[in-house]
């Protein structure tokens, strides 16, 4: 069997590597690896608030441009593309009038951000038509020695702004707020954060310094909320050693500040607000209190007690809130239990949304940005199976257009549909998953698997369109995506289950995972590996650690393979520190080795893929470094395949990144589990 | 102490009860006719003693054990049915200081109990119940006293830890007993230790080890489980750091496995429940996945729990019913506003609608034999504390036995209502809500009246202190705070820490609530409680005194640091310090504490206080030393008890205390009704208290 030693190889060997490989013949319903990992050419749609024009961004083979474009029922036309320079890692831009943009750019030294690099933010506008462009500030990133590799992060001073408002009734004035942080005194791991309100006369530049009087000695205010109107009407932060909350809110830019950190709902953290209302005395405000689950709730500021419940749902947190036109009710609120739902209280709101569906004809609808009367409307089409379809919606005529596509090359009637199940873990909790079985395919099919474990861990995955699922689905392998327990968005009880299980209970849910497609026929036992990104790429390691009879080969990207290492890196090596506790669940450092990988080596007895971007801050390259130097001195020694991709973070950012990983896991698993 | 004789004249006895159930028949009657006219029953009629206990069906279903005070005796009857009619032929008088509890049959001719006799403790002048195994034929022969200690029949000073751990149907003159190695028997009455298992001779009293129990990592072990061939298959403990830790074996005579998931066997959030009809079937409750405790199937031999037999979607599953005879469980429990049952069986559910339609109101299945065809079933609900019958499946013959309380007529008792209502922060809570029977819709005099244990839970069911205060025309409110148990693990751990805070708040949030909705009359809802409730009605007065009028504190803690201190926890990092008061810094503890907050406080207080309770009564003293000074109006009585002769009696402390309760509401918040049996001469006389002056 041949041994992958790629560890000690430069960048152009490691090329090479992937050049050298051998491919499969890809079958007839294969589909090239670039239709995958190609990314999106077009992308954030903005309507101007008359609705005449159209913003998006476009990437070509030429370059990025911020195109503009004059849009009308029988269809869309380009009035003006401005470059983005070559050297900008990332820019957007948004209408602020009809007739002028607001936009940024990020820079970094080089394409990509290198490990903790700050980037420099230039903030603009200028007319659609490219004239008059002012730049608003620059921020250059802080000056600070280097953090040595393997030291800990410590934070810098820094100064941002931000756009607060863009004041669409004052066209010379858009509200700014800058945001200082400055390390603490006491503990310089900690920062200090300031915050204050401009307005700036975009034409002259001119900025003046609006931040509320708030009369508490002392206090830091982190941030300042605007209402729909642009009026400062909230602002929290805090006081005194202690660290005290402090919330404010008021009616209107003349009446006293309501201290809301004195009221118990507040005080304690239980209850934060959401958003205002029409009635000034309303705030919406959420809290997971009562349920562990976000649930809405009126509060009357002048009474200082809520005033009915807005919305709570059975397993779900409450999203978004979507109020009718003049804000006076709540049309609909948002939810995401397994897949994105609302929750439609308003009768227009529901019509609006059937006749936009029927206008597109596609019942799978969100609705992105719109002008300011709603009467032309960016509408998203589409399910999982591909990244979406963008269409313009013209009420007057209850008809659509269709916007140019992000990613035409992408057919989803040739992609997998993707299937919310439950299994139950070994210890009786139920895990929601993601099935995605390869399109023509049933759950009787007895098919090689890939299970696929999220990041994080304790976030979730989604009913989205995912590349990697997509891409192991055409290539004929059943994927289980497990939102295995710790994972957000399922109560907080089911969070809290998964705190301290790193290696322990949510590992079990993996494996249970697996057992249950096969238990179900969906896939072979002897053809299941496991694969995942970040602490996905820990679970797979782990998951071949403990569960080898169960996965015959892993592909880790950017995995922590080094638990009690990383938390001394992150800070985070304190048991004052709540990760700690949700990564160790107070472990000794002996029993956090039998939970990381690294002191695991000589058990990983299956094939292993394992990739890691050299500029990664998140999980420190270092990371699967010692990985390989310990899987190298195995005595049994197992294939295994390490890659470096120079000048990568933590996420595959590139096309071209994305293109060597999808071969990279194609060749792998051709060799050790084929399908 | 135990008369053996085999008496033939029960003939008084029975007719004795006959005639209390005639007495019975004939007051629904007189309901029926006068049902507008409330009947005034005296606090004696409250707090009688139960007729009649225990009363448990042999396993051919044929016979009947019970116990049955009667004067100054406690009578174990044995009777045999004809037919429906039960025929008593065994009548074993014991006296109140010695007396047969947990009676079982061991076979059907041989009953098995545990002795409790009131024992001086060695070299002091203090007693206590100490309690031991005896066994005796159904006919009153051959008593045979089970001792495991070693020891002869005298001496008998401690609790002799036998724990039975299987009645072997098989063998009929066996029985296991589990054993603690302990020679201290305070320390292995409190850890509960079961060291070993030893086959138990009913007949002679021999014994002989049957299991040694393994020596597996220091391991403490509080269970056994024996299958239906007597095989000990399961052991349930603890490892040295307190971790739940189980261990299992086959069928044979294998090693043991050990299960080390601590998370999933964690004590209180797991539950053994027994074995069901194949050799590694086990029934247990587990509350893991969702916070609710759920029935699962649990696999022996692989150690694995199975699949998911019943969950509700709001609370605690509280048990199983299983069928010996259909092999499997039948029905599960849960308590959702009261007692509820879900059945799991077509013919079980049929059985019990059967039942429901001849009773007419809320019922168990108290005892039943092993074929499914004879059953004691207990009749009762909120208005009734129970009556017995006997119910014959096959012939659907149902026949009344007798009733647990004679004095009160249940057509002149309370509804009680599960509610909920929601608090100031979101939180919904379930509550029970009494109103006096005739009430005409107007709102009333209230005592709200929390539970006692902070993680306890009250529910719709026979509650005689709501019954007199409902008799004596309050409206009464039992508010499931948050930190409650039975609604998940979630609502229990609300509580944690918020004492005087928003475990305090949520008993305002329900008087405000008892307004609003029209149940109760402003400035006339009084707090009532014991323990934990005690605090909280004092601090309910002081921090609410908008809402509530008075309050009634029985055996309560009044100052939080000296609590805390008594208890060696006045650090902040304690435990028990986090349990109580959270994140308050100890500087705090005043804001939460009624001895501190005596000038917010406006109404009338009474305290009530049992010398030995485990609240010190030294801090009472205090208490009521700063109410006078403050010149604030309350009344105060101290109980006594005859030190070292009188062991606690429930009913005679309960007496005393609602007589208090009766005569001191007269004095502060009294209702029409109240004034009624005062002036029927029903009322009792307010006793001599250390008073306020005024």
């Amino acid at each position: 069997m041949r041994l992958f030693r790629a560890f000690l190889c430069t960048v152009f060997v490691l090329f090479l590597a992937v050049e050298r490989g051998v491919f499969a013949q890809p079958a007839e319903d294969q589909l090239s690896p670039e239709v995958f990992a190609r990314g999106a050419s077009i992308s954030n749609y903005s309507l101007s608030p008359n609705g005449e024009q159209l913003l998006f961004q476009e990437r070509t083979a030429d370059g990025r441009f911020h195109v503009i474009s004059t849009v009308n029922h029988d269809g869309i036309s380009t009035v003006a593309r401005h470059a983005i320079a070559d050297d900008v890692y990332a820019s957007g831009a948004f209408w602020i009038s009809d007739q002028r943009l607001f936009g940024y750019e990020v820079q970094f030294t080089g394409a990509l951000p290198k490990l903790e690099e700050q980037p420099a933010i230039t903030a603009w506008v200028m007319n659609a038509d490219g004239t008059d462009r002012k730049t608003l500030w620059q921020e250059q990133p802080p000056r600070g020695k280097k953090r040595k590799k393997g030291r800990k992060r410590k934070p810098s001073h820094q100064v941002s702004f931000d756009l607060l408002h863009s004041l669409p009734k004052e066209p010379d004035h858009v509200l700014l707020i800058r945001v200082e942080q400055t390390p603490e005194k006491r503990d310089d791991t900690e920062l200090d954060v300031v915050s204050d309100v401009f307005k700036m006369n975009i034409a002259s530049g001119e900025m003046v310094k609006v931040t509320p009087d708030h009369n508490i000695a002392g206090a830091k205010m982190f941030s300042w909320v605007p209402d729909h109107a642009g009026v400062i009407r909230m602002g929290y932060g805090e006081v005194g050693k202690d660290d005290e909350p402090v919330l404010l809110v008021r009616k209107n830019a003349e009446s006293d500040w309501t201290r809301l950190h004195d009221n118990d709902l507040f005080k304690r953290g239980k209850f934060f607000p959401i958003a205002f209302g029409a009635d000034p005395d309303i705030l919406y405000v959420s809290s997971s209190m009562a349920t562990g689950r976000a649930v809405i709730y009126r509060f009357s500021i002048k009474r200082g007690r809520l005033k009915g419940k807005v919305f709570a749902h059975p397993s779900a947190n409450a999203g978004r809130l979507f109020f009718t036109k003049d804000r006076s009710q709540i049309a609909a609120v948002s939810y995401y239990d397994d897949e994105y739902r609302l929750d439609i209280r308003d009768e227009a709101f529901k019509q609006r949304r059937a006749q936009i569906a029927e206008a597109v004809g596609d019942e799978d609808i969100v609705l992105a940005s719109s002008d300011r009367d709603r009467t032309r409307q960016v509408v998203w089409a589409g399910d999982e199976r591909g990244p979406g379809k963008p269409w313009l919606y013209f009420e007057d005529t209850n008809s659509a257009i269709a916007l140019p596509e992000p990613a035409p090359w992408i057919d989803p009637e040739a992609m997998a549909s993707v299937k919310s199940i439950k299994y139950r873990a070994r210890d009786g909790v139920e895990i929601p998953a993601y099935l995605t079985l390869p399109p023509g395919m049933d759950e009787t099919g007895n098919l090689p698997a890939i299970v696929m474990p999220h990041g994080g861990p304790y976030v979730r995955d989604y009913k989205s369109w995912d590349y990697w699922v997509q891409f192991l689905a055409n290539r004929g392998y059943a994927v289980l995506q497990p939102n295995f327990r710790g994972s957000s968005g399922f109560g907080q009880r089911f969070s809290a289950l998964g705190y301290g299980e790193w290696g322990d209970d949510m590992q079990q849910d993996v494996a249970d995972g697996a057992n249950w497609m096969i238990a179900q026929g969906i896939a072979d036992g002897d053809r299941i590996c496991i694969l995942g990104g970040s602490y996905g790429g820990y679970a797979t390691l782990m998951g071949l650690v403990q569960d080898s009879d169960i996965f015959r080969c892993g592909v880790a990207w950017a995995p922590v393979t080094d638990l009690r290492k990383i938390l001394v890196q992150d800070n985070a090596w304190d048991k004052d520190n709540s990760w700690y506790w949700k990564v160790t669940g107070g472990r000794s450092k002996k029993e956090l080795k039998e939970i990381s990988p690294v002191y695991q080596a000589k058990k990983i007895t299956q094939p292993l893929l394992l990739m890691h971007g050299v500029e990664d801050d998140i999980v420190f390259v270092d990371q699967s470094r010692i990985l390989v130097a310990a899987l190298e001195k195995r005595k049994k020694p197992a294939p295994f395949r390490y890659l470096e991709f120079p000048g990568l973070g933590h996420q595959l950012e590139t096309d071209a990144a994305r293109l060597k990983f999808l071969k990279e896991v194609e060749v792998f698993l051709s060799e050790h589990n084929p399908s | 102490m135990l008369g053996q004789n085999k008496v033939k004249q029960f003939a008084k006895l029975l007719v004795a009860w006959g005639l209390i159930s005639s007495s019975i028949g004939a007051s629904a009657d007189d309901a029926a006719q006068t049902s507008e006219q409330q009947t005034i029953y005296s606090v004696d009629d409250f707090v009688t003693e139960w007729t009649v206990r225990g009363m448990e069906l042999s396993p051919n279903g044929k016979h009947l054990v019970f116990t049955m005070p009667y004067k100054d005796q406690i009578l174990l009857l044995i009777g045999t049915f004809k037919g429906v009619d039960l025929e008593t032929h065994t009548n074993i008088p014991f006296s109140r200081d010695a007396y047969p509890i947990n009676v079982q049959w061991a076979t059907d001719d041989r009953l098995v109990f545990t002795l409790r006799q009131k024992t001086k403790i060695n070299r002091t002048k203090y007693y206590t119940w100490s309690e031991i195994l005896m066994s005796i034929n159904a006919d009153g022969t051959n008593p045979q006293m089970l001792r495991t200690d070693g020891k002869d029949g005298k001496n008998l000073n401690h609790i002799d830890n036998a724990d039975i751990i299987s009645l072997l149907r098989d063998d009929p003159d066996n029985i296991l007993v589990g054993k603690s190695r302990r020679k201290n028997w305070l320390q292995e009455f409190y850890q509960g230790a079961i060291d070993d298992v030893y086959k138990l001779n009913i007949k002679t009293g021999e014994m002989s080890l049957y299991l040694k129990g393994p020596k597996i990592n220091r391991f403490k072990f509080n269970d056994w489980y024996a299958d239906h061939k007597g095989h000990i298959r399961f052991g349930y403990g603890y490892d040295r750091k307190g971790n739940s830790v189980m261990i299992i074996r086959g069928r044979g005579e294998e090693d043991w496995t050990v299960l080390s998931d601590n998370e999933l066997f964690e004590e209180g959030k797991f539950a053994p429940l027994r074995f069901g009809a194949g050799d590694n079937e086990f029934y247990v409750l587990s509350s893991l996945a969702t916070g609710r405790m759920a029935v699962y199937r649990f696999d022996i031999a692989t150690g694995t729990l199975g699949d998911l037999v019943f969950e509700h979607d709001d609370v605690d599953v509280t048990g199983i019913i299983y069928s010996v005879e259909k092999g499997k469980v039948v029905a599960a429990r849960y308590n959702d506003g009261g007692p509820k049952i879900q059945y799991l069986d077509d013919d079980y559910g049929d059985l019990r609608n059967r039942l429901g339609k001849a009773l007419k109101t809320g019922f168990s299945i108290w005892s039943k034999g092993d074929d499914d065809n004879s059953m004691i079933v207990l009749k009762g609900d909120e208005r009734d504390a129970g009556s017995f019958y006997f119910y014959d499946a096959q012939n659907l013959h149902l026949h009344y036995l007798g009733s647990r309380i004679t004095t009160l007529n249940p057509e002149q008792m309370a509804r009680m209502d599960s509610v909920a209502y929601e608090t100031r922060d979101g939180l919904t809570i379930d509550a029970v809500l009494t109103k006096p029977r005739l009430t005409n819709g107007d709102p009333i005099p209230f005592i709200v009246m929390p539970h006692t244990d902070p993680s306890g839970r009250d529910s719709v069911g026979w509650h005689r202190t709501v019954q007199f205060l409902a008799n004596r025309g309050y409206g009464v409110f039992q508010p499931n705070y948050r930190g409650s148990s039975g609604f998940g693990q979630r609502f229990s751990s609300l509580g944690h820490g918020e004492w005087g805070r928003d475990m305090q708040n949520d008993l305002a949030d329900g008087a405000e609530w008892l307004i609003d909705e029209g149940h109760a009359e402003e400035g006339k809802i009084c707090i009532m409680g014991r323990g934990y409730a005690g605090y909280a009605a004092l601090l309910a007065l002081a921090k609410d005194g908008d809402l509530f009028s008075c309050a009634i504190a029985r055996d309560a803690p009044v100052d939080i640091r000296n609590m805390l201190k008594d208890r060696n926890a006045l650090k902040e990092s304690t435990t028990t310090y986090q349990r109580i008061a959270g994140d308050l810094k100890r500087k705090e503890l005043a804001t939460i504490s009624p001895a501190k907050l005596i000038n917010d406080m406006n109404g009338p207080v009474l305290l009530y206080h049992w010398e030995d309770s485990r609240y010190n009564v030294k801090h009472t003293r205090k208490f009521v030393k700063a109410l006078t000074k403050a010149k604030k109006q309350f009344d105060y009585l101290e109980i006594e008890p005859n030190e070292g002769k009188d062991l606690y009696d429930a009913n005679k402390d309960q007496k005393q205390f609602l007589e208090l309760v009766e005569a001191w509401l007269m004095k502060v918040n009294p209702t029409a009704l109240l004034m009624a049996a005062s002036e029927q001469g029903k009322a009792s006389p307010m006793p001599d208290t250390t008073e306020s002056s005024r």
